[in-house]
């Protein structure tokens, strides 16, 4: 459910609007270096900071200091298994996050119908941080990740998180109906993770419960953006066992 | 009530009287045993047929990856203090630590386990303890095509799964408020949590507080993988459920269930 921005495009201290009532700035790299480089030079840093003593939880700040050198030291191997180790890490600090402040929302334009918001919490490098909400009931259309992996984090509700993959090569402007095959389907709740590896479970959709839910899209940018299909999906699987549906993207 | 590790290693004794079974792997998974047979070629071509033909999608690549001793040395350090914290949160640090650092291991240095057929389920599931250590052990599984192994719980115990060959159907299910003792045959209800696809480079975990029921349905190719086992509380036993075919809420995906012992 995430809109991914290109926050290289900024400049240093530069706000942009990346969503309408989103507005995201792009932080100084030599602050964020120095904590980076900082935990570089002192072997097994990164790994002590996570073992952390009992139930303590992090604060949306402590995570940032935390998870932002681990994560500028893992985000430049974006094959399939540098990803998977990457969102993976990213989630071992994230599950211990206490809530984190919801940020102004608007429409998030991906919804079925109304009631799915978004908005954006601030300083996340080489990642940005979506925070979503969802009314009960409403569902955010099944898409594609093409150009930024996520690592989704639920932090209030309940919400089925359904993950695709197209089946064969993967071809983002097929036209026409083709084979996908849901890898994925999971309840979201509070302090639980589902990953989108572009490589992997890289279609997402989200239902909400009766209850509603909310999270965080924490994405990854690793190509270059391109536009975002929809997936239409038809309502019952072609094959029951493999859970292979016919679908065709949409607008 | 016997641990998961005494149920497999009794599984192994308990074929015939003094007779011991080992399965061999040299008929099982043919087909994927070519590609670790061929080596780096075997692999791209692997890699190019699922690409182009099948459903599991890209493999990973092990170049560049930890073998088991850097795993090992590298991951139990952390992993130890992780494990001092067993609330929810905890758990899930600890688990996905763990799952980042296998899935940075390369798959084919991972010690194989000496497999036993597990029980009389057919087509036949095997078993083997394939590390011991502190603070998790790692059982080794094998399925064989079209293989069902029943769902089952994991009582105050951290799983975390990956799967190495093949693909399977895990499904996980949660106690919906308080089920009965093990001994009872009283039904009670639980609710799917999750229903994936489980292969090559692909995880799933469970922790005590989540997720704590799992069951495996291999695909046609079979499967084989390891369960990274942690206990995070006093060792109680575990028990298989029967769970209905037929959700007694299909929205909810909540289904009826009874304990059915340790048997198979």
């Amino acid at each position: 459910m995430t809109h991914e921005i290109t926050t290289e495009e900024l400049e240093i201290g530069e706000a942009a609007e990346i969503f309408p009532g989103v507005v995201v700035e792009r932080r100084c790299f030599l602050r964020t270096a120095t904590i980076a480089f900082g935990s570089l030079a002192i072997p097994g840093l990164a790994t002590a900071q996570l073992a952390r003593p009992g139930d303590a939880r992090l604060s949306y700040e402590e995570f940032l200091k935390e998870v932002i050198p681990v994560a500028k030291r893992l985000v430049s191997d974006t094959s399939l298994t540098g990803q998977h180790r990457y969102l993976l890490t990213l989630a071992s600090y994230a599950v211990r996050l206490a809530d984190v402040p919801v940020p102004q929302m608007r429409d998030s334009g991906q919804g079925a119908g109304t009631g799915t918001f978004i908005g954006a919490n601030p300083g996340g490098d080489p990642f940005i941080v979506l925070h979503w909400r969802m009314e009960p009931g409403t569902v955010i259309r099944a898409h594609p990740h093409t150009y930024g992996n996520v690592m989704t984090l639920g932090l209030e509700g309940e919400i089925r998180v359904e993950n695709f993959e197209m089946v064969g090569v993967r071809d983002f402007e097929a036209k026409g109906t083709f084979k996908v095959r849901k890898t994925q389907s999971q309840v979201l709740t509070p302090g639980q993770v589902n990953l989108v590896n572009l490589e992997r479970g890289y279609i997402h959709g989200f239902q909400a419960s009766a209850r509603g839910g909310r999270g965080l899209d924490i994405t990854t940018r690793i190509r270059e953006k391109r536009e975002t299909p929809y997936l239409n999906l038809s309502k019952r699987p072609v094959e029951i066992e493999p859970g292979v549906y016919e679908a065709s993207w949409g607008t | 009530m016997k641990n998961i590790i005494e149920t497999i290693e009794d599984s192994k004794r308990e074929i015939a009287p003094g007779f011991f079974e080992t399965r061999r792997r040299m008929l099982l998974l043919p087909m994927l045993a070519l590609p670790v047979a061929l080596g780096r070629a075997g692999n791209a071509l692997a890699n190019q047929l699922s690409q182009e033909g099948s459903m599991t999608g890209p493999v990973p690549n092990d170049t560049g990856l930890l073998d088991w001793e850097s795993f090992i040395k590298q991951c139990v350090p952390v992993a130890e203090r992780l494990h001092k914290d067993s609330s929810a949160s905890g758990q899930e640090a600890y688990l996905h630590w763990l799952a980042s650092m296998i899935a940075r291991t390369r798959t084919s240095n991972i010690p194989k386990a000496k497999l036993g057929r597990f029980g009389k389920l057919q087509p036949q599931v095997s078993f083997g303890v394939s590390y011991r250590g502190t603070p998790f052990f790692i059982v080794e599984w094998e399925l064989e095509p079209g293989a069902f192994l029943p769902p089952h719980c994991h009582p105050n115990a951290s799983v975390c799964t990956a799967g190495l060959e093949g693909e399977a159907r895990i499904r996980n299910f949660e106690i919906i408020g308080q089920a009965p003792e093990f001994s009872s045959r009283q039904s009670f209800l639980v609710r799917e949590t999750h229903d994936e696809i489980i292969g090559r480079g692909r995880i799933n975990t469970l922790s005590s507080k989540r997720d704590n029921i799992h069951t495996f349905q291999a695909g046609r190719i079979g499967a084989r993988g390891i369960d990274i086992s942690t206990y995070h509380g006093p060792d109680v036993g575990f028990s298989f459920l029967d769970i209905s075919g037929k959700p007694k809420d299909s929205e909810g995906r909540i289904f009826e269930a009874a304990w059915k012992g340790q048997s198979v």
